[in-house]
């Protein structure tokens, strides 16, 4: 073990995160090199300073009761009142009110997803389905997706690996693209649902980034230009083509989704 | 190089179906006792991220209705960090739209690294101040956000590096790294004199 090692992995080895054969290797050179020991020691000097001296800050008992009070008044009844009436807010015109009055980030008024975010009578028919704006959904899907392991369910960087894989869990075909020249890395792909119809999520990353791009079946058929917008501070590419909805969602700046929805767009 | 980093592995499909159900009644109980319980932890990243406590606790209210709005799509290994990594967005987003241009920017090894970190003070006084707890705060709070948020994370709510690289949206090798250099930073603030090999 060099001591350039031991100091690279004096941190993990300290806090615990190195396997035991390689943390016993780093005892045993820290038991005998003077400057290895030395980082040791301060680094455990500065633990014990923070620990003494840094504070843990708790919640405000305001701010505990303020959220439950503003999540209780967000809470609606489920879905037991008629679908079809007009009277009061429907649970989703709740929940946007609600959003509206306590989150800062502006909802950007989406034009190609905006068609399916009113409820129409057919969507909401459905009992089980996510009722919320298809934005919202995509933002939610996305965020919940970075959480491993459900990110990827084929990892592979070959879309003739992918497209196989869809073969008989979906009736479209999504377009799977080698972007690489452009920056971006094909990660793999999994399965995903939005508005309760079957969509597929393929994933790729640029600079550490994932971005998610999803695509499922358009009902309305009509083909449209890409549009962009920040969502909750993630940025949103959108356009319908070929009767299939795509919507790509990162937190990579606006410009370099802009990039991808382009090289997506780009003429073969 | 490679770091043989142990991962706790942890049942993620338990978790998700125990969380993963329609809203119902039962739903903000439920919220309360997997999510709200990491209130404290929650305040305590968006104060130091902020270094404000107003703005810390806005910062919280709303990364609380994210949270509850985005509940059914919990999944992965820890709530906390699931909530976590919410409560980070949400400050991210507050620094990028407010004017915390400083405690934005990117960190810059030749303005931060080095001239940020020079002391000047004699070593009496620099134990006197490394005592001193306002001394120590003002050192974390004067780290660039990337490191701050590791140290944070690490230090005060003792989070496995798995963990911060979920909230953080980073490789783990990634947060080791800035672990590091956020202790070295944070050493020559508070005077300790920091030798490293150079490779
Ligand atoms: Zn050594």
């Amino acid at each position: 073990m060099s001591c350039i090692r031991t100091q690279q992995m004096m941190d993990a080895w300290l806090d615990g995160e190195l396997d035991p054969s390689t943390g016993e290797e780093i005892s045993h050179h820290v038991g005998q090199c003077a400057d290895c020991a030395a980082l040791k020691a301060r680094r455990e000097q500065l633990r014990a300073t923070l620990q003494a001296a840094a504070p843990r800050y708790a919640a405000p008992p305001a701010l505990r009761s303020a959220v439950l009070n503003q999540l209780q008044a967000a809470q609606q009844p489920p879905v037991a009142r008629p679908l079809t009436t007009s009277r009061g807010p429907s649970w989703w015109q709740a929940t946007a009110m609600a959003a509206a009055t306590s989150i800062v980030t502006a909802l950007v008024t989406w034009g190609t997803l905006g068609k399916l975010s009113a409820p129409s009578g057919e969507q909401v028919a459905l009992a089980d389905q996510d009722r919320r704006p298809v934005r919202e959904q995509l933002v939610a899907r996305h965020v919940a997706s970075l959480s491993a392991p459900s990110l990827i369910e084929v990892p592979s960087s070959d879309s003739h690996v992918i497209k196989p894989w869809f073969q008989g869990k979906i009736d479209f075909a999504p377009v799977v693209r080698d972007l690489s020249a452009q920056g971006f890395t094909l990660l793999g792909a999994r399965m995903e649902r939005v508005s309760g119809q079957r969509a597929v999520a393929v994933v790729y990353k640029i600079r550490e980034h994932p971005i998610n791009l999803f695509v499922w079946p358009d009902i309305s058929g009509r083909d449209s230009g890409a549009e962009l917008a920040t969502v909750r501070g993630f940025s949103m590419g959108s356009w319908a083509a070929g009767g299939l909805n795509f919507a790509a969602v990162s937190d990579v700046d606006a410009h370099d989704l802009e990039r991808f929805v382009m090289a997506l767009q780009a003429p073969r | 190089m490679t770091i043989p980093l142990r991962l706790s592995s942890i049942d993620a499909n338990s978790v998700k179906s125990q969380l993963q159900q329609p809203h119902d009644h039962a739903n903000l109980r439920r919220f309360e006792s997997t999510v709200l319980v990491h209130l404290d932890a929650a305040y305590n990243l968006a104060r130091w991220l902020l270094n404000d406590p107003a703005a810390a606790e806005d910062a919280v209210q709303d990364a609380c209705i994210r949270a509850f709005r985005f509940f059914d799509d919990l999944s992965g290994p820890s709530p906390k960090a699931w909530f976590m990594a919410v409560v980070r967005n949400t400050c991210i987003d507050s620094l990028r739209s407010n004017k915390h241009h400083n405690a934005a920017h990117e960190y810059d090894e030749e303005i931060d690294g080095i001239a940020g970190a020079q002391v000047h003070d004699n070593p009496e006084q620099i134990a006197v101040r490394a005592s001193d707890a306002r001394w120590v705060r003002a050192a974390i709070a004067a780290l660039p956000v990337e490191f701050r948020e590791v140290i944070v994370l690490r230090e005060l709510e003792e989070m496995t590096y798995k963990e911060i690289s979920v909230i953080v949206k980073v490789p783990i090798g990634t947060v080791m790294s800035r672990l590091s250099r956020g202790r070295d930073l944070l050493s020559q603030q508070l005077g300790a004199d920091v030798k490293r090999v150079s490779p």
